[in-house]
């Protein structure tokens, strides 16, 4: 059950109008059993290793708090194995048994690659990152384990955030399941514009720029060096329209509901900056790396090469976590390199930003900053979209290759890409709006859209964003990128 | 909650309102419109395609048979019902269309082909039929493709969702800044092409040459179809028209499908006019594809046709 399908709009009216009708009580199992319901939409048989990882950490987190010393720490690493291990098992088998194969070849040794024939469950990768942030927070100390099974699996598998997130912490969330939330109208008003915003980014934006990329994607071959930088560009705002559109429906679905799940996306085409980037983009899962293996790695508290490693190996680790492929190792370990980079040429950049006065001129200063970090995350989503790593070598090699400064060549690439001129309008259009919007919101929270305009240019919005899905959306049952993971 | 439930009814009651009115804008629109594929279904539905021979089938009646030459040749009126991409469920209930709203005809030619008894999966060229969900023919008719859910029908505009450049055309009709027009005259469009290589490639793909299926129910369909034309007193041709020769010969079960159309033209009394072996399917000047004759080609068919169509009539 797609966010932007029919049947999840249905779902979504008669579980938010039972939430409001049934006493406080009742309201845990009317969630739990909506989200089995809307996890058993993919692949039913599948709630069974979800219930697996639900049972071992629900019941480890309850020994955990019990236990001291040794004995705790057993029981903590028991239970990040089991629970990897079925992450290990359906994402990554297939993955290294082929890399062990092609590397035991390399070697002379004779190593066949036994695969798996199994299709990977659906969002398996957040669930699994938010079952394992409670029990290590409860083997932190810094939250009680969760005595009601009921609560603890609705904490793993609330439903507008089950597939894709935002991996939520326990500390956040768990407690919010035994408020009462009363029926509060300009809450839902701001979730019901949240989830009207994020399905505007998905199929206007994210929908119709797919159709390009994947065009372009499917063969770099058949495209010149200016349709395949346009179509990375596209991938870049794709991406971005896809993934934060989700976590918007997501957010504005719970929101409804009364429930403030984590912001996940802010701005992240504004950073000027590659580490300020990992700042606004994916936020919930840049924390939990940062809190579940950064720091405990040493973070920064640690001599100058260890913290530079620790660095590259968390952006390795958020590579693969994303896709049992080496493009998205590349991916990582592109970001990663970004980032040791701006650290070691710090000093310089900053010599050369005083003789050029660029400190003095901070706006230019800042648009330059936005241009670059927007340049280099669109070189690394070129691994990230390459369907494997010597078509994205061929994309890095082609990017300039074939250009020509003609109105002409330029008209010629974007027929070539299956652009019409109504899409470039389309599209035109729709960033400017959305950049508009950003702006606009740049200092408030994307929750509470237009909460200070006037009314009429509210409604105006509203309508707009309306007709906007219904007559410029594509409507082919496009799976949100980040599903797959 | 009394606030939200009024707010949500206002803003559902006001949207209700915009989408109707541009549903019936871009409906009306594209119902005047002379729009290729609604042209011909503007025909059907304001009576203005009744005559006395009708042209059913898929392209290979659409770019072949020419209504001036046939319909001047018999000397009465013709149109070309072909509809581009369809078999033979939806070239019926295109007819039944055609009959709530018109004239009974004289003659109906329904041309087959090697495709005619295997439905498509797939509703092509979905938006012809978009301003016409309302009339229960069609609807019936597309039903059975399972794109079009409840809510198309019953919510405004919503059949028209992501077919923007279909709805500006509607609009633009409505208010007169334009006005689209086709190539097509009566149902017809003589296509000036020249043969390609594309035969050659499919050759190539298919060296073993190719089998079509045919749907059981659709034969059945087709005898129903002859068994009503016959009892309302319409004459009914069965038409097979040329095909490049060297596509036929790669058909593994011709003779299966041909003894299909054999005998049901035998059991209903009907002529069956196989013209696949006709000069013309030697000749690629003729073609643009193994299936489809140029315009040329259609000419000289059209004329080949009407001589025999004639003589039939006649008797």
């Amino acid at each position: 059950m797609l966010f932007n399908s029919y049947e999840f709009l249905i779902f979504f009216l008669v579980v938010t109008t039972l939430y409001f009708l049934l006493p406080h009580g009742y309201r845990w199992a009317l969630l739990l059993i909506a989200s089995c319901v809307f996890y058993m939409a993919f692949i039913p048989i599948y709630i069974l290793v979800l219930f697996a990882t639900i049972s071992i950490d629900y019941v480890a987190a309850l020994y955990i708090a019990k236990s001291t010393g040794k004995k705790r720490r057993l029981l903590l690493l028991i239970s990040i194995v089991a629970t990897c291990l079925v992450l290990g098992v359906f994402k990554y088998f297939n993955f290294f048994t082929e890399s062990f194969s092609v590397l035991g070849r390399a070697l002379g040794l004779h190593y066949p690659a036994e695969v798996l024939n199994i299709i990977l469950p659906i969002g398996l990768s957040f669930h699994t990152f938010q079952s394992l942030s409670y029990v290590i927070e409860v083997y932190r100390g810094r939250q009680k384990p969760e005595r009601h099974p009921g609560i603890y699996a609705l904490y793993v598998m609330f439903y507008p955030q089950l597939v894709a997130g935002p991996i939520e912490r326990p500390q956040n969330l768990l407690h919010q399941f035994r408020e009462r939330h009363s029926f509060d109208l300009t809450r839902v008003g701001d979730g019901l514009k949240l989830m009207l915003w994020g399905l505007f980014k998905k199929v206007v934006i994210a929908d119709r720029l797919a159709v390009f990329v994947n065009e372009v994607y499917g063969a770099p071959e058949q495209h010149n060096g200016l349709g395949l930088t346009v179509a990375t560009a596209f991938f870049a705002i794709q991406i971005f329209c896809d993934f934060s559109g989700y976590s918007d429906i997501a957010i504005g679905a719970a929101q409804v509901m009364g429930f403030k799940l984590m912001t996940n996306f802010n701005r992240p085409y504004h950073a000027t900056s590659v580490s300020e980037f990992w700042k606004r983009w994916h936020i919930s899962l840049s924390t939990w790396f940062r809190d579940y293996l950064y720091v405990p790695l040493g973070g920064n508290r640690v001599v100058k090469w260890r913290w530079q490693f620790n660095i590259f190996v968390t952006f390795l680790v958020s590579g693969l976590w994303h896709g049992a492929s080496w493009t998205f190792v590349v991916w990582g370990a592109v970001h990663g390199s970004y980032l040791l980079i701006s650290i070691w040429t710090r000093g310089i950049r900053a010599r050369a930003s005083g003789v050029l006065r660029l400190d003095r001129h901070r706006r230019i200063h800042g648009a330059i900053g936005v241009v670059v970090v927007f340049a280099l995350a669109c070189f690394a989503w070129i691994f990230f979209r390459a369907d494997s790593l010597p078509s994205a070598t061929y994309v890095v090699a082609h990017l300039l290759s074939g250009w020509h400064l003609s109105l002409g060549f330029v008209v010629a690439t974007f027929r070539d890409m299956g652009m019409t001129t109504l899409d470039v309008v389309i599209i035109g259009s729709s960033l400017a709006f959305m950049e508009w919007v950003h702006v606009r919101q740049r200092n408030k929270q994307e929750r509470h859209l237009f909460a200070d305009a006037r009314r009429s240019v509210r409604w105006l919005v509203y309508y707009w964003l309306v007709l906007a899905i219904v007559m410029m959306g594509v409507f082919t049952h496009n799976e949100f990128i980040y599903f797959q993971f | 909650m009394r606030r939200g439930i009024l707010h949500a009814f206002l803003f559902l009651a006001v949207l209700t309102v915009i989408l109707s009115a541009l549903d019936w804008g871009v409906t009306t629109g594209l119902r005047r419109s002379d729009l290729a594929d609604y042209a011909e279904w503007n025909d059907i539905l304001d009576g203005s395609a009744s005559s006395d021979i009708i042209i059913l089938g898929s392209s290979r009646a659409w770019v072949q048979f020419s209504p001036a030459i046939i319909g001047g040749r018999c000397q009465m009126s013709c149109y070309n019902l072909g509809i581009d991409g369809y078999t033979l469920d939806m070239q019926l209930a295109r007819y039944a269309m055609y009959r709530r709203y018109n004239a009974k005809p004289r003659v109906v030619v329904q041309v087959l082909d090697s495709y005619s008894l295997n439905r498509r999966d797939d509703l092509y060229k979905n938006d012809q039929f978009l301003p016409y969900l309302s009339e229960p023919a069609v609807r019936e008719a597309v039903d059975g493709y399972g794109l079009f859910k409840w809510y198309d029908y019953q919510v405004p505009f919503l059949r028209y969702r992501g077919n923007i450049e279909t709805a500006l055309q509607g609009l633009a009709e409505l208010f007169g800044l334009d006005h689209y027009g086709n190539s097509k005259c009566r149902g017809y469009e003589g296509r000036d092409l020249e043969w390609s290589d594309e035969f050659e490639r499919f050759q190539a793909q298919h060296p073993q040459g190719i089998e079509q299926k045919h749907q059981q129910w659709l034969v059945d369909r087709l005898d129903s179809f002859l068994a009503e034309c016959n009892s309302d007193g319409i004459m009914v041709v069965l038409v097979y028209p040329p095909e490049y020769f060297k596509a036929r010969d790669m058909l593994k079960n011709r003779s299966e499908i041909f003894a299909i159309y054999q005998s049901l033209a035998e059991e209903h009394h009907v002529p069956f006019m196989d013209f696949s072996y006709d000069g013309l399917a030697y000749d690629t000047r003729f073609f643009y594809n193994s299936q489809h004759l140029n315009k040329s080609g259609a000419e000289l068919f059209s004329s080949r046709f009407a001589d025999r169509l004639a003589n039939a009539v006649a008797r």
